[in-house]
């Protein structure tokens, strides 16, 4: 779990607002000093959300900690898809605001979202998860079983880095729908690869929750 | 009316005799719901198949008596097929690009793309 910190100096006053954060991932600028957001998962109360959904509209920026992170400045970005929605405790009175930013680049990541895209950002590095998700995005037939070969030619070829998370282990994907179809073409051709001939394939073996397990690998971390 | 079936009945489906890639009523719906992605084709013609729905710009320009140019954009969703085979090859086939090379034959076979053959990359 981290925090979330919006601090905000006016004429009159100083916003200073502190949010428990249950998911983040974040992406370090080129700058190394502050790092670009692609989710956020906050909770707190009604003026607190209100607050944070105010700042996401205006670009602010935020100071994120958390675990293995040392007070990092980020920002979502222009063009953020905010969600919210609330939580009802038993034994509080109130029911307890949630809210979900994710970045532009993050929401097209969906199916047809933004199909010249060459970054994909996922919120796990788990093998099948990545295929299943990159084939999903650009419409590339992909089977379960060549989930371990993708994964190395990811690694082999530095088009794979691990990003900061809070509660997730996300990655980063270099590679269009072109790159990804020209090298599994070539598996396929040198035999690394191949598609069963009695037409069965594989099933799907994905994460079902958003739970936080072991990182399934060790990329280099910018 | 059409026969109500159960959900959980299997069923084996034949695409192979038919055209999978020749668009008529009804496909789309097929397509974006993933029933025809999956492994086809036997021997030299095996491959595996993915359907995506792509968002499409129709760009029309009118021009009045006046000489006054009218530009109107249409936006619209079709379907784009993907085909990897099992000796490396790879086609996309969509809307657009449309040859008579890329229509699928009428023996089923899809049809491959001469420009999308293999990459080096």
């Amino acid at each position: 779990m981290g925090t979330l910190q919006f601090t905000k100096v006016t004429r009159d006053t100083t916003i200073d607002v502190r949010v428990h954060v249950d998911r983040a991932i974040a992406e370090h600028e080129p700058d190394n000093r502050s790092a670009r957001c692609h989710l956020l998962s906050v909770f707190g109360n009604d003026q607190e959300i209100a607050a944070i959904a105010a700042a996401l509209s205006e670009e602010a920026r935020f100071y994120l900690t958390g675990p293995q992170i040392e007070r990092l400045m980020v920002s979502v970005g222009a063009e953020a898809v905010v969600f919210r929605s609330s939580l009802s405790v038993p034994g509080r009175r109130r029911p307890i605001r949630h809210l979900v930013a994710l970045s532009d680049e993050l929401a097209k990541t969906c199916t047809g979202g933004n199909p010249g895209a060459r970054r994909t950002v996922l919120c796990d590095g788990d093998p099948e998860f990545v295929l299943y998700r990159l084939g999903a995005r650009f419409g590339i037939p992909v089977l379960p079983e060549w989930s371990e070969w993708f994964t190395n030619e990811l690694r082999r070829k530095q088009a794979i880095e691990r990003l900061i998370g809070v509660g997730c282990h996300p990655v980063l994907v270099r590679g269009t729908k072109k790159r990804f179809l020209g090298w599994t073409g070539h598996a396929l051709k040198r035999g690394l690869i191949r598609i069963p001939e009695n037409r069965e394939s594989g099933t799907w073996r994905l994460p079902a929750t958003f739970e936080l397990g072991p990182p399934p690998y060790e990329p280099q971390l910018r | 009316m059409l026969r109500m079936r159960l959900s959980h009945q299997v069923f084996a489906f034949s695409f192979n005799n038919l055209p999978n890639s020749y668009q008529k009523r009804g496909n789309g719906l097929l397509t974006t719901s993933g029933l025809l992605n999956g492994i086809f084709g036997e021997g030299d013609d095996l491959h595996a198949a993915r359907w995506e729905s792509i968002k499409v710009t129709d760009r029309f320009e009118d021009t009045d008596d006046a000489g006054v140019m009218t530009i109107r954009e249409r936006e619209r969703f079709t379907q784009s097929l993907t085909l990897i085979y099992s000796n490396g090859t790879t086609a996309v086939l969509k809307e657009g690009t449309n040859t008579n090379g890329e229509r699928a034959p009428s023996n089923g076979n899809a049809a491959i793309h001469e420009g999308h053959t293999g990459h080096d990359n």
